[in-house]
């Protein structure tokens, strides 16, 4: 049995610059950090583009056409920059 | 909600090298040592117990509910290991509601087999079953839907985000209902448990109760933070699952100590033994500084608990071949005591029957000689035979008393049942011994108060024996002053009561509690120089109980007069 609808979540590249971004940290000492934001679409959908692996993937990083598609931008504390605006939704 | 959709999806998230055999990743034998520590001795441990205790006595109900309920933990912690270690999200996401299916399955499987541990092993009530079910059914039947879960987060490759909260505190909810129906079980049925049965309901309460609580509690509580970000990860979880080896701890100190489960001594030190070497071998696999201490922790305990239940064991063996030889010894003295009571009961019978011909021409005669059928006798002659004829009544009383109790020691006593008016019977017997009881001095009264028939089933012949026996007996005990006869009915408790109360020797406490007994005769009866076998109790209440009734004394004290209470079931 097989959950077929379901959505994924993962993170996507953030430019800290315009947007809003969660702040991971590249080592243990956190010397180094990476921005990202978090994008869930339907699962097939991601399948369809990258198949199992959707690292490296360009498409798993926009959202298509009239596909439910859903990024959520850091809006706690430790973002990059205060957030600005609402989280997209590119529905 | 959407219908699912049966598609195969199998994409991946990159958080750790995909494992072997299923779920071994050496990367988290590293750095989440808990998580093997927790599931895979949790796991063997509750398979060992669960088969071992079920291969003891496959038909035992209990035994198969305890292996169910073992099997349902160990699916739930393979589930949970696969799901930590793998990185396919088709996989992780099938298995996923199957943590909600086991645990409401461990919940409501815990209720079944609390309730046939102490009930001896009985079924539970068809209602409490389809209760159950119907409680469990939404669970299962949501289990693979949006419901349930709706989707999986890549980045941290679980699924808690997109976790049913509805669903979620549904079957948190069974499982704190099971632990409330169980405490409430055990609390109704400890009082009236036996003292073995009282420990062991403790043990088992104990055990299953505080495996019900980490095992939701910790469970629910590491899935909730996680959700709410709060918490890293759900490796809070992990403690939860010590409550399965708590409770089988538990279960293993039970076999050993109380013989719970039908297993014997033997398989018991074998199972410790086996438990030892389990907790000992995780040493082989464990290469990390938490797990090694934990392991050792674990097995220090163990080998505590072990060392004093194997002494325990021991002095139960020794006990129990003491308590063998001695059973054996009892048997025997029981065998032979058995053949010279029934050689006692032969004589006594054989004797008492050569007795009473002899007395039955005595008495004939005597009475023959009284009635003139052999001339005109002297007055001082007519005296001597009057004491003659009287000694020899009451020497054939005493005999038929013997005969009463050599039958009644030898199953050889008759009862004919019949519904009979037993306030008649009083009454017509009340006149007939008034007579007696006048030459006493003494007045007989007989009274009732009666709301039904007074009607019983019993031997007619026997009861009356009985009621003239105790109204005997109170003429005899009686110098002055009166006898009551009061028949009164109990109609709700469908009881009927037959007061004889008197106002003669009384007795004190002491008598009373011996008085029942063969051969005992109140303590003042010799002192007021009253003849007797110390037999004619006995048999009454012998032959009351036979039919179903039973015989009572009250007394105020010595010389404060008596009551005797003859209470039979009504015939309704």
């Amino acid at each position: 049995m097989v959950v077929g609808d379901y959505t994924v979540t993962y993170e996507i590249d953030c430019d800290p610059n315009t947007t809003s971004c969660f702040v991971g940290c590249e080592d243990e000492d956190c010397t180094e950090n990476y921005y990202y934001s978090y994008m869930t679409r339907q699962a097939k959908v991601v399948e369809n583009l990258c198949g199992e692996d959707i690292t490296d993937c360009e498409a798993a990083l926009s959202c298509q056409t009239g596909e439910e598609c859903y990024v959520e931008l850091c809006t706690g504390e430790n973002c990059s920059r205060n957030f600005e605006g609402t989280n997209q939704d590119f529905n | 909600m959407k219908e699912p959709i049966k598609i195969l999806i199998s994409m991946i998230c990159h958080y750790f090298e995909p494992p072997t055999f299923l779920f071994y990743v050496p990367e988290l034998v590293q750095s989440l040592p808990l998580l093997y520590y927790s599931h895979i001795p949790a796991t063997i441990l509750a398979l060992i117990i669960g088969f071992f205790v079920f291969s003891n006595n496959p038909t035992s109900l209990k035994n198969r509910l305890l292996l169910l309920i073992s099997l349902c933990f160990a699916g739930w912690t393979v589930i949970n290991l696969i799901a930590w270690t793998n990185i396919k999200v088709s996989l992780i996401l099938t298995i996923w509601p199957f943590f909600a299916i086991f645990s409401t399955l461990i919940a409501i499987l815990s209720i079944y087999f609390l309730y046939a541990f102490i009930h001896n092993d009985n079924e539970l009530p068809d209602k409490y079953k389809i209760a159950l079910l119907l409680i469990s059914a939404p669970v299962f039947i949501f289990a693979h839907t949006n419901l349930s879960v709706s989707g999986f987060q890549i980045s941290d490759c679980d699924a808690f985000g997109f976790e049913g909260g509805i669903y979620n505190a549904y079957y948190l909810l069974v499982g704190i209902l099971a632990m409330i129906i169980n405490l409430v079980m055990i609390i109704r049925n400890y009082p009236k448990a036996t003292l073995l049965m009282k420990k062991e309901i403790v043990y088992m309460g104990i055990g299953l109760e505080l495996y019900l609580a980490l095992f939701f509690l910790f469970t629910y509580i590491a899935s909730y933070l996680t959700n709410l970000g709060i918490v890293e990860n759900s490796d809070l979880e992990f403690y939860g699952l010590f409550g399965k080896t708590i409770f089988m701890v538990f279960v293993a100190i039970m076999i050993v100590r109380f013989k719970a489960f039908n297993v014997g001594l033997l398989a018991s030190k074998a199972l410790l033994i086996a438990l030892i070497i389990l907790t000992a071998s995780q040493f082989t696999y464990i290469d990390n500084t938490t797990g090694i201490v934990l392991t050792a922790l674990t097995l220090v305990i163990t080998g505590v608990i072990g060392i004093a239940l194997l002494r325990s064991v021991k002095n139960e063996i020794r006990q129990r071949s003491q308590l063998e030889i001695l059973t054996k010894q009892l048997e025997k003295t029981n065998v032979r005591l058995k053949e010279l009571d029934k050689l006692k009961s032969e004589f006594v019978s054989i004797a008492s029957h050569q007795l009473r011909s002899p007395l039955t021409a005595i008495r004939g005669y005597a009475s023959l000689v009284l009635e003139g059928s052999y001339g005109k006798i002297p007055e001082k002659a007519k005296e001597a035979i009057e004491r003659i004829e009287e000694s020899s009544k009451l020497m054939a009383l005493g005999i038929e008393d013997y005969l009463n109790v050599s039958r009644i020691e030898s199953g050889n006593m008759k009862y004919i049942m019949s519904d009979f008016n037993l306030r008649n019977e009083t009454e017509n017997l009340c006149d007939d011994l008034r007579i007696d009881a006048i030459k006493q001095g003494l007045v007989l009264i007989f009274r009732t108060n009666l709301k039904s028939k007074g009607i019983v089933n019993a031997d007619i012949g026997k009861t009356v024996q009985v009621i003239q026996n105790l109204i005997h007996n109170a003429i005899k005990y009686t110098k002055k002053g009166s006898i009551k006869v009061l028949v009164r009915d109990d109609v709700v408790n469908k009881k009927i009561h037959i007061d004889i109360e008197d106002t003669g020797i009384g007795m004190s406490e002491k008598t009373i509690d011996k008085l029942f007994q063969k051969f005992e005769r109140a303590d003042n009866a010799n002192s007021a120089n009253i003849s007797g076998t110390g037999l004619g109790l006995y048999v009454a209440v012998k032959m009351t109980e036979a039919m179903g009734g039973s015989i009572s004394a009250h007394s105020e004290g010595d010389g404060k007069g008596s009551r005797f209470t003859i209470t039979l079931p009504l015939a309704m």
